[in-house]
């Protein structure tokens, strides 16, 4: 079933009927959008605007990558850990042990030796590096080769995060003996050709070290930067897999008996402050903003109610230390929040809350709270700057309080010290902000690798957040796949991991 | 004439430098970094350390003055930079662009004067009868329709309900003729609901007011043949301003075609201008509009000698 769009009235005769007559000579011929089930095509978000290995490139970026370049670590179709280049490991409080596959060959047709592991590493934690990994593998104090497959590494302290770090796509290993320059991965697949800004062509490589994979012998990424147009092209059939369904199209598609919609929960919203400026150098009106606001009403609003009030800290659903106490932490209290205000002495008071007007999610959330800060007695007005300067904006400090999409990098309760840890400033987090009780709780909630020990320092966590609220948390948004009738072992993964699918086209077929 | 014409060319040169500078410094008056904008792509936060290495990586730390030197001395040698968004240079990226861009824009000025030409001048013909108070009011409506509804109402109806058509897309002529006229088509189409009407209102009022003259009276009083009179007194008369008009309009599609762009998907140099612009790539922005200002001033220019040719008076 599909919902009316456009009437067909809206178009002009006569350059309906000139298409009419042109339209069908050409494609008459049938294969012109034949479905050829060789090839598995999957609707990109974007065109990627680079392939550098290790470098952030976003969603399209990760899609394309993780079919030329894989690390020593991945995620299955459930999201667990696996052995990528790594067949097994073991691990003893600062020191990993990684067992290379010994069929693992780059694409060079070399085989992936522990050196080639070493060298990856290295690259990633040079001085000068722009790898988006460049902080956190720091952690790393040596990279010892034992043997050609065998290889051990050695952090600083525990770091409970480290194999999940390694289990992203910002840690390939590649080819030493190809360089930099034009690298060379061992990945399931093979770029045979690009046409710049529009599609990428795949080949299975026959070398890949699983055994029967890639289960589909050629890929072809398509870019949609249209939302809208890549749904559309989804319906007419030009592509299997579309990635980032518009919220606003996913009832549309679970109700289409020719597609699937695969939808998880993604990152999240939330409020961040700047606490340098009155009114918000006050826990208390950052508080009072949290309680008043009906989280329900955004997640209707902006997200078409594809999504979930949060009201703890901004962690992924099935986190680790996902429990009552961090996420339950606010609530709406409309009556609590103006008499907060007024005791603070903040009612009335003009505050500027900055968004984006490039995002439709970041405008709306930003509507939904300005009519909820002026019932509890705030004047608040809007800056909808596009998103480039928003982001100079909130890096710069220069806003009250502003709408933030946010997320942990893997599903660590450790990325929590990106988003309310002192640092330099970002736009990522409430500008100024700097508590040094947090600080050493977050530190050693990094380090700790008993599980119970390191629940309890979150516990911990969640009620300074509660007290001092560095960021107010808003919504749980989710992400979406759309699928076409026909294609089996793609799995949407969960929270953070929503964006490195990818990992799972390998098992991807099509009937 | 020759003189007159190297005369423009300098000039042409001239103003399309103006515009790069006056881009390049207006570039560093809007806010957002480079090296931010390329390592938090998906907005998410690059270390700092990553976007300092990247800054000194492109040479943004140098002083504005420096970088300037720098880019007018590639344009001398006809170096455009490399983009900052993965290190190809922009010239090899407009290279693949401006083709598409120029196919899609060529293909809607076609069917535009197709349909335009003959139908402003049937209803210049015909004032006041039937036929030209459809016309007129059909453009009205074509005018008036935005780009965007006409293209979205398309990718329904042709892509979505009826599956005649991909929705949107570009494949290379090479790799598929059939498939490659049919995505080229849509849009050229689509462009071409405005254009075409712009085309007829401006050929309906110039052969009405040519019609007026005398010599066509005289003409018609010497006998010539209607079709004659019509071909090679009206019409040649008439078409001048016609080229103009189609002239300034093909040089706005060069980097105003973005909405139906992404409507059709189509990768032109439009959208490719808008991105570069998101991310904050000066050279791709730099290097896109240089090349956009000097075509358009270039089409510019051939509107001009077009005119010589229609018009022998201008010659002298």
């Amino acid at each position: 079933m599909r919902n009316r769009v456009i009437g067909p009235k809206s178009i002009p005769a006569r350059v309906a009927a000139a298409a009419m007559l042109a339209l069908p000579a050409l494609a008459a011929s049938g294969p012109v959008i034949a479905q050829d089930n060789a090839v598995l095509r999957f609707g990109l978000s974007a065109y990627p605007p680079g392939l550098d290995p290790f470098r952030h490139e976003g969603a399209a970026g990760h899609d394309v990558k993780l079919q030329i370049f894989r690390g020593l670590l991945g995620l299955n179709g459930s999201g667990e850990i696996v052995g990528e280049l790594a067949e097994s490991w073991e691990e003893n409080g600062t020191e990993y042990v990684f067992h290379l596959r010994q069929n693992a060959t780059f694409h060079n047709g070399e085989a992936v030796t522990g050196e080639d592991v070493k060298w990856s590493l290295e690259q990633i934690r040079a001085e000068g590096s722009t790898a988006y990994f460049k902080d956190e593998l720091q952690v790393i104090t040596e990279v010892e080769v034992i043997d050609d497959s065998t290889v051990r590494i050695k952090l600083d302290a525990p770091t409970p995060a480290f194999l999940k770090l390694l289990a992203t796509p910002y840690v390939p290993i590649l080819s030493r003996e190809a360089g930099l320059e034009d690298p060379v991965g061992a990945g399931p697949y093979r770029i045979t050709a690009t046409e710049e800004g529009v599609a990428i062509e795949f080949e299975a490589f026959d070398d890949y070290y699983k055994e029967g994979y890639p289960k589909t012998e050629r890929m072809r990424m398509i870019a949609y930067r249209d939302e809208n147009l890549r749904v559309a092209a989804l319906e007419a059939g030009d592509v299997d897999i579309i990635e980032y369904v518009p919220w606003q199209s996913m009832a549309k598609i679970e109700d289409d008996p020719d597609l699937t919609l695969q939808e998880t929960t993604g990152p999240n919203m939330v409020l961040n402050f700047n606490v340098e400026q009155p009114p918000f150098d006050d826990a208390r009106v950052r508080r009072a903003v949290c309680n008043a606001i009906n989280r329900k009403d955004i997640v209707d609003a902006a997200f078409y109610g594809r999504g979930a009030p949060l009201e703890g800290l901004p962690l992924d659903e099935n986190s680790e230390v996902a429990d009552d106490k961090t996420q339950t932490l606010f609530g709406f209290d409309m009556e609590g929040a103006s008499a907060a205000l007024k005791d603070s002495g903040a009612t009335g008071q003009e505050v500027t809350l900055l968004s984006s007007s490039t995002y439709s999610m970041h405008q709306d959330t930003a509507l939904v709270i300005q009519q909820y800060l002026i019932n509890a007695g705030l004047q608040v007005t809007l800056d909808l700057p596009e998103w480039g300067a928003r982001v100079a904006q909130g890096n710069e400090g220069q806003y009250q309080f502003a709408v933030n999409g946010s997320g942990t990098v893997v599903n660590d309760p450790d990325g929590l010290t990106a988003m309310i840890g002192s640092g330099t400033p970002s736009y990522k987090r409430s500008y100024g902000y700097s508590n040094e009780e947090l600080d050493a709780l977050l530190k050693k909630g990094r380090h700790e690798l008993d599980p119970e020990a390191r629940a309890a320092v979150y516990d911990e966590i969640a009620q300074i957040v509660a007290e001092d609220v560095p960021l107010c948390p808003l919504t749980r948004r989710t992400q979406g796949f759309g699928l076409r009738q026909g294609v089996e072992g793609f799995h949407a993964l969960v929270g953070s991991a929503s964006g490195y699918s990818a990992f799972g086209l390998e098992a991807v077929t099509l009937d | 004439m020759l003189s007159y014409t190297i005369r423009r060319c300098v000039v042409a040169l001239l103003l399309a430098v103006s515009v790069a500078s006056l881009v390049f410094f207006a570039l560093y008056l809007v806010p957002g970094d480079p090296a931010t904008m390329l390592l938090s792509v998906g907005g998410v936060e690059p270390p700092a350390a990553a976007v300092q290495a990247l800054t000194e990586e492109l040479g943004l730390d140098r002083p504005v003055l420096v970088q300037y030197l720098d880019f007018l001395g590639g344009l001398v040698t006809g170096n455009l930079g490399q983009s900052f968004a993965n290190g190809d240079t922009v010239w090899s990226m407009i290279a693949v662009r401006l083709p598409r861009t120029l196919e899609l824009i060529a293909l809607a000025t076609a069917i535009s004067l197709a349909v335009g030409v003959p139908a402003g001048l049937a209803a210049a013909l015909r004032q006041g009868r039937t036929v030209d108070r459809l016309f007129s009011f059909t453009a009205s409506v074509q005018m008036s329709l935005p780009v965007f509804v006409v293209g979205t109402a398309m990718v329904y109806i042709f892509a979505q309900r009826l599956g005649w058509v991909p929705a949107g897309g570009y494949v290379p002529l090479a790799q598929d003729p059939a498939r490659h006229l049919v995505l080229v088509l849509m849009p050229a189409l689509a462009i071409s609901v405005g254009f075409s009407a712009i085309v007829f209102r401006m050929s309906r009022a110039t052969v009405a007011s040519v019609l007026t003259k005398d010599w066509v009276r005289t003409a018609r009083a010497k006998g010539l043949a209607e079709g004659r009179v019509r071909r090679w007194h009206i019409l040649r008369n008439a078409l001048g301003p016609v080229a103009t008009v189609v002239g300034l309009e093909m040089g706005g599609l060069l980097g105003g075609s973005v909405l139906v762009e992404y409507v059709f998907n189509y990768p032109g140099l439009s959208g490719f201008l808008v991105t570069a612009i998101e991310n904050r790539d000066y050279p791709q922005i730099r290097g896109t509009v240089l090349v956009i200002a000097f075509l358009f001033i270039l089409l510019n220019l051939l509107v001009d000698l077009l005119y010589m040719l229609l018009d022998p008076r201008v010659r002298d």
